[in-house]
């Protein structure tokens, strides 16, 4: 029910579960095996270590290492009772909670939080106080005491599982609570619980065998770790040995279920994007330039007043463990100074990518390669780190413009950062550029918003404040990725007669990535369609808006997306049958021929080149009709 | 307006909702009115910040209004004991917007489906058939049912809420922006889906959206909101020739491919939109009106008196909340 | 809140099975002198009188007096807070100064995926050095430092050679957990989109990580911090008693040993105090460092 299929349990929960039955068998065998061993009394008393006696003996000359082998099982009884004790009620406590009553859930929270804020030690001393120490008082103890841990836990969890709609839209089904919470709360919160519970577990028994120590816990004649440490923590100026066998034993137990929480918290938690990459990734991203073009010529001027962008054969695959994943397959093209070229695909086409290896952005654990990166007479795909040129003349603008400021700095900041660093203005002239910059894209009162910072703008403002930041240096070119995606339409079309303004009036080269094509048919004056990697067709404007389009995929992407003249009954959409192709997918077919009403033999077996076709380009065969007339299949 | 209709499946009168209580609470809706009868779709338009997921939620009974009454199949919610609740609320369905958190991602989808169909008990062997029909009905494989949401992608996970909400048997539908998150092939399939079963069971619909388009492509009527109020109500033919400024320029804002949406608008526009909680006075769109006091300065009224909902267009029926409609001259 | 641990403090020392009074007395008084001693020690009246004594002392500053001793706890409470207060904002220091600098490099690192010897080594050496509970590490400090090199004193006192053991001691374990998390939130702030936004203006890496990382790191991680100090708290308990400091840890086990429910009293009493100030605190100090805490205003 919980388990992923396909994927391999971490090593760490192997070790670590591997640890932990060791330390059972021997906490179930020992006492039958060598109860009499441990229990025997010798004269060889404090002895250090021998043949004999392993681990030396104590000051009754009983040999320690046996004596620590018969007491796992106390000891690790004790703590599995304990964390039980914890877990049950500190997790019906949490949970039920939240599946009653408002003011329950309101008071019931409020408890738990004093509750957890009590370092837990100290109210299981509390509870030893109230009654006497020993082997029960002690279970209880410990167990009371991390129960606030587990009921927060279980309340967070609880409380975050029942906003969501799957159980809103049960509970108003009329499903009885008790339902409710078996089927629908606690399986889903099961997985960080027992994650707590294994980390509980060696925690229990560090606490149990801590207040042992105290000489709180375990009372003579019974023994465990702890008080077998505390007997060798006295006579450690003497025999020091004697304190190693129940420390090794505390602390084996304690990593082994340690090893385990954290492994069940890798296997079941989706990786930090940082891991998986660092993890697999063999290769470090670096550019591998190959053959055409002369390398390295930074500071060639000559193509810059006709090109802003030229890119030759670009390629991104992913470093994964399945290998080199292909995910842009030789993606080619030209920015002319002043031009706004529209990229146009589904998620997944590879159309963000593109755009990220052009301004040298991919997230570590991406592979790019191209035989022709320059912007602006810079040569990107030379090896090493992109000239700092790069940050002035490039700008970009991201999509989610909440997450792109950084929320602990302010605006002013984040706003002037690049010229005081790259073009060491002074802070007083920068501040007056970005008022400038604000203002010209019609942010209100722009003198105040240097001080603010991010979440005090509505989204509106910061996407602005974004495109303002992106053009304070005057770059040559302008990358925005799905600039308006997240937005109201309103402000959307604000945003984008923005960007047309800018490209009117400075000349700025405009890169527009979307997945709505008529966004990008608005804005742009040549447009590019992605699909699967691969860029399927180049084509002017003004062919997209009359209709004029040859490739079949972006004859179907217009068809389906609703404008005025789609009507329910007489002209009702078109939708693709099927899904775009997953990147590990596509091999040497065309990457469209499963969905492809144009489809043909040759499709499946070699994917189709862009070539000239009018005034744009195209990359289908079904398209491309040969010269030669004796070329037929 | 007229008397509810045990006709109609839903008539929301003058409701007034919002969140919190006492003096931290948030009005969101103020003063909507509106009706939805079998076969036939409203839609109901506005940008964030109208409240128009609120008043899905009012409609669909999940919250309740602190003014004015929500009448579902004639009978008015707020006077219905828990048992005759319970059940009105099965009559309507919510799809809400998120398809992530709307499926129980330990539960297989046929333990879903079969829980919404019987949900005072667990599911048994018999359920299965009526599982399958439903899951044939929005196009998925019968073994579907086995597996679990995580393993479907977007538009499936779509089509599985959409099963679940017809697995109820509902005579309505409220669907909140079901589709902004899928692309355009996907929403094309979704919108065919639901108008097909529309005319297989004459369905009423409400369709929550921000895209123009798909509410005239799906609505019969519709109503734009703004900052909790109905700027606009009226068929979907009010979008060809809106009356109401803010209609006009939600049309205007729509990035179609001629480009047209380029053109310079008074600066005024650019103001953001105020706060549903705390809206200015007078009419709420004046401080952005093209049309406006800020444009037209002698129409000071607009920023003081807040305009009724008024008959307003002239050939078809089109209520707007302006005191300067547009006429077919300017429109 | 404080009300609330108040009242539990009370309630709890008094459900206490046995008799104090003849715990004082031994086994051998007659029940003459065991009334009498319960007399004296107010055990005789109801519950609720004694509650209200107990609080109109409370609001005197008079804990009352020791059973076993008849010292005024206060007192004793506010010799040996100091001690405990200085083990544990030195144990703070040592998780503080471990694991800011360590845990934002292992993070550095992993996200860029490089040096990736290093970051096991990391990762390995929290999981072990997180285990170790604060009696092992202080037996295994005493016996390698004060033993057998013999630079460190056995017994722990104030200053700087008294408390550098103990105070490793409480720390080293919570400094390993720290670092986790230190870490594990510098890779989640290194996959935010700002993040990106800073890289593509080619910032030196100095200024990256000062400028736009830290800020960032700090805010998440201090809340755990100052949760850890009441953590540490805990851990001054058993590690007083490992090292013979003569704090709060060792007074509360004496005072259970001996019955003597005042002292146990006074003692949680003041460590709830304590915690709560600290909680409070951290609250406080949180919405100070987020700005978005401080700003209500709708975003």
């Amino acid at each position: 029910m919980i388990a992923r299929r396909g994927r391999k349990l971490p090593a760490v929960l192997i070790a670590g579960a591997a640890l932990l039955m060791v330390m059972i068998l021997v906490a179930a065998i020992a006492p039958i095996l060598w109860g009499s061993k441990a229990a025997a009394l010798t004269s060889d008393i404090r002895l250090g270590h021998s043949a004999r006696h392993l681990l030396g003996t104590d000051s009754l000359g009983r040999d320690v290492f046996y004596r620590t082998l018969v007491a796992s099982r106390l000891s690790m009884l004790m703590a599995l009772l304990a964390t039980a004790l914890a877990v049950a009620i500190g997790l019906i406590l949490g949970a039920g909670i939240v599946a009653a009553g408002r003011h329950a859930r309101a008071t019931g929270g409020r408890v738990i939080d004093l509750l957890v804020s009590y370092p837990p030690i100290i109210i299981a001393l509390a509870i030893t106080a109230i009654f006497s120490p020993s082997r029960i008082s002690v279970v209880g103890a410990i167990g009371l005491a991390f129960c606030p841990q587990f009921a927060r836990l279980g309340n967070t969890l609880a409380a975050s599982v029942s906003a969501k709609d799957y159980v809103t839209s049960t509970r108003f089904l009329g499903v009885s609570r008790v339902r409710l919470l078996s089927r629908h709360i606690l399986p889903n919160i099961a997985a960080p619980i027992l994650v707590l519970a294994s980390v509980g577990f060696a925690t229990s028994t560090i606490a149990i065998s801590g207040l042992s120590f105290l000489g709180l816990g375990v009372q003579e004649p019974s023994y465990d770790w702890g008080s077998l440490l505390a007997a060798g923590l006295q006579d450690l100026s003497v025999n020091p040995i004697e304190a190693t066998g129940p420390a090794i034993a505390i602390l084996l137990t304690g990593l082994g279920a340690g090893l385990v929480g954290d492994g069940l918290a890798r296997y079941w938690e989706p990786r930090l994007p940082g891991i998986s990459a660092a993890r697999a990734g063999k290769r470090r991203p670096r550019p591998q330039p190959q053959g055409t073009g002369s390398p390295a010529h930074d500071g060639d001027n000559t193509g810059r007043d006709r090109t802003v962008a030229e890119v030759r054969d670009l390629r991104v695959s992913a470093t994964g463990e399945r290998g080199g994943v292909p995910l842009v397959r030789g993606v080619s093209l030209d920015i002319g100074a002043g031009e706004v070229v529209g990229l146009v695909g589904e998620s997944g086409s590879g159309k963000s990518l593109t755009a990220m290896a052009l301004a040298r952005l991919l997230p570590p654990g991406l592979a790019w390669s191209a035989d022709r990166l320059v912007i602006n007479g810079m040569n990107l795909a030379a090896p090493g780190s992109p000239p700092a040129r790069l940050a002035t003349e490039v700008g970009i603008v991201f999509q989610d413009p909440t997450s792109c400021f950084n929320p602990a700095l302010r605006i002013g900041t984040q706003l002037t950062e690049v010229l005081r660093v790259h073009k060491k203005v002074d802070r007083k002239t920068a501040a007056s550029m970005a008022v400038a910059g604000l203002r010209e894209v019609r942010v209100p009162a722009p003198e105040s918003r240097l001080s603010q910072y991010p979440h005090e703008l509505s989204g509106g403002m910061r996407q602005r404040a974004m495109i303002a930041m992106a053009l304070l240096t005057e770059p040559a070119l302008l990358i925005a990725d799905e600039p308006t995606t997240a937005l109201d339409v309103t402000v959307q079309a604000d945003v984008l007669r923005l960007l047309h303004r800018i490209n009117t009036d400075y000349g700025t080269a405009i890169l527009l990535i979307s997945h709505d094509i008529n966004v990008v048919a608005t804005l742009s004056h040549r447009v590019c369609v992605m699909y699967g990697g691969r860029v399927v067709e180049e084509v002017a404007v003004e062919d997209l808006r009359a209709g004029r389009v040859q490739h079949p995929y972006t004859k179907a992407l217009l068809a389906a997306a609703p404008d005025r003249s789609a009507h329910r009954v007489t002209n009702p959409l078109r939708p693709l049958p099927g899904r775009p192709p997953r990147p590990g997918q596509i091999g040497h077919e065309c990457s469209f021929a499963s969905r492809c009403p144009l489809v043909m033999a040759k499709c499946r077996a070699e994917a189709p080149q862009l070539t000239t076709h009018g005034s744009g380009r195209v990359a289908c065969h079904a398209v491309q009709i040969p010269v030669a007339v004796g070329d037929e299949q | 307006m007229s008397e509810p209709s045990s006709q109609e499946l839903l008539r929301v009168a003058d409701v007034t909702a919002g969140y919190g209580a006492g003096s931290r609470s948030a009005r969101v809706l103020r003063g909507i009115s509106l009706a939805v009868s079998p076969g036939r779709t409203l839609g109901i338009v506005g940008e964030s910040g109208s409240g128009k997921s609120t008043l899905a939620r009012v409609m669909a009974g999940q919250l309740r209004p602190s003014h004015g009454a929500v009448f579902l199949g004639g009978r008015d919610l707020g006077s219905l004991r828990r048992q005759d609740l319970r059940r009105a609320r099965r009559q309507t369905q919510l799809i809400p917007q998120d398809h992530y958190s709307s499926l129980n991602p330990r539960m297989t989808v046929g333990e879903t489906l079969a829980e919404a169909i019987n949900p005072r008990r667990s599911p048994r062997r018999g359920d299965r058939a009526r599982v399958n029909e439903l899951l044939e009905t929005v196009a998925l494989d019968a073994d579907a049912g086995r597996r679990l949401p995580h393993e479907f992608s977007g538009g499936q996970r779509q089509r599985i809420a959409i099963a679940r909400a017809l697995a109820v048997q509902p005579q309505l539908i409220i669907a909140d922006e079901i589709t902004s998150a899928l692309d355009s092939s996907m929403q094309a399939e979704i919108l065919n889906l639901l108008l097909r079963l529309q005319r297989e069971r004459d369905l009423g619909y409400v369709i929550v959206t921000h895209d123009l388009s798909v509410a005239q492509y799906m609505c019969d009527e519709i109503a734009v909101l703004y900052l909790g109020r109905i700027a606009e109500h009226g068929s979907t033919r009010l979008l060809a020739r809106p009356a109401h400024p803010y209609t006009e320029l939600l049309r205007d804002s729509i990035p179609d491919s001629s480009g047209r949406m380029l053109t310079e608008l008074p600066h005024t526009v650019a103001a953001e939109p105020g706060d549903a909680g705390n809206p200015p006075s007078g009419c709420p769109f004046h401080p952005r009106c093209p049309h406006g006091p800020q444009v037209v300065t002698d129409r000071t009224i607009c920023g003081t008196s807040l305009p009724p909902l008024q008959l307003a267009g002239e050939a078809s029926v089109i209520y707007a909340a302006c005191h300067f409609p547009l006429s077919r001259a300017t429109a | 809140m404080l009300a609330a641990v108040v009242l539990l403090t009370f309630m709890i020392v008094r459900w206490v099975p046995g008799d104090p009074a003849r715990n004082i007395l031994g086994l051998t008084a007659g029940p003459a002198q065991v009334a009498q001693v319960r007399q004296e020690l107010g055990l005789t009246n109801s519950i609720w009188q004694q509650f209200g004594h107990y609080i109109s002392g409370l609001a005197r500053g008079d804990l009352g007096r020791s059973f076993v001793n008849q010292q005024p706890i206060a007192q004793m409470i506010g010799q040996r807070l100091s001690l405990t207060a200085e083990l544990a904002i030195s144990a703070l220091v040592v998780v503080l100064v471990i694991g800011f600098p360590l845990g934002i490099l292992a993070g550095w690192l992993q996200h860029h995926g490089r040096a990736r010897g290093f970051g096991f080594g990391v990762a390995t050496g929290s999981s072990l050095a997180g285990a170790l509970p604060e009696y092992i590490t202080g037996t295994l400090l005493i016996f390698v430092f004060a033993l057998t090199l013999r630079v460190l004193p056995v017994q722990g006192g104030p200053g700087f050679t008294g408390m550098a053991l103990p105070a490793l001691a409480v720390g080293l374990a919570p400094a390993a957990v720290f670092t986790r998390l230190v870490r594990n939130e510098t890779v989640s702030v290194l996959s935010q989109e700002y993040i990106a936004t800073a890289m593509s203006k080619r910032l030196p890496g100095i200024r990256l990580i000062l400028r736009h990382v830290l800020p960032n790191v700090a805010t998440s991680t201090l809340t755990l911090g100052g949760l850890l100090l009441v953590a540490l708290l805990g851990g001054t308990v058993i590690t007083e008693n490992v090292f013979n400091i003569s704090g709060l840890g060792t007074g509360i086990v004496q005072a259970i040993v001996h019955d003597d429910y005042p002292a146990v009293q006074g003692i949680l009493l003041v460590l709830a105090v304590i915690a709560v100030v600290i909680n409070l605190s951290v609250d406080i100090t949180l919405g100070l460092l987020d700005p978005r805490v401080l700003s209500k205003r709708p975003s």
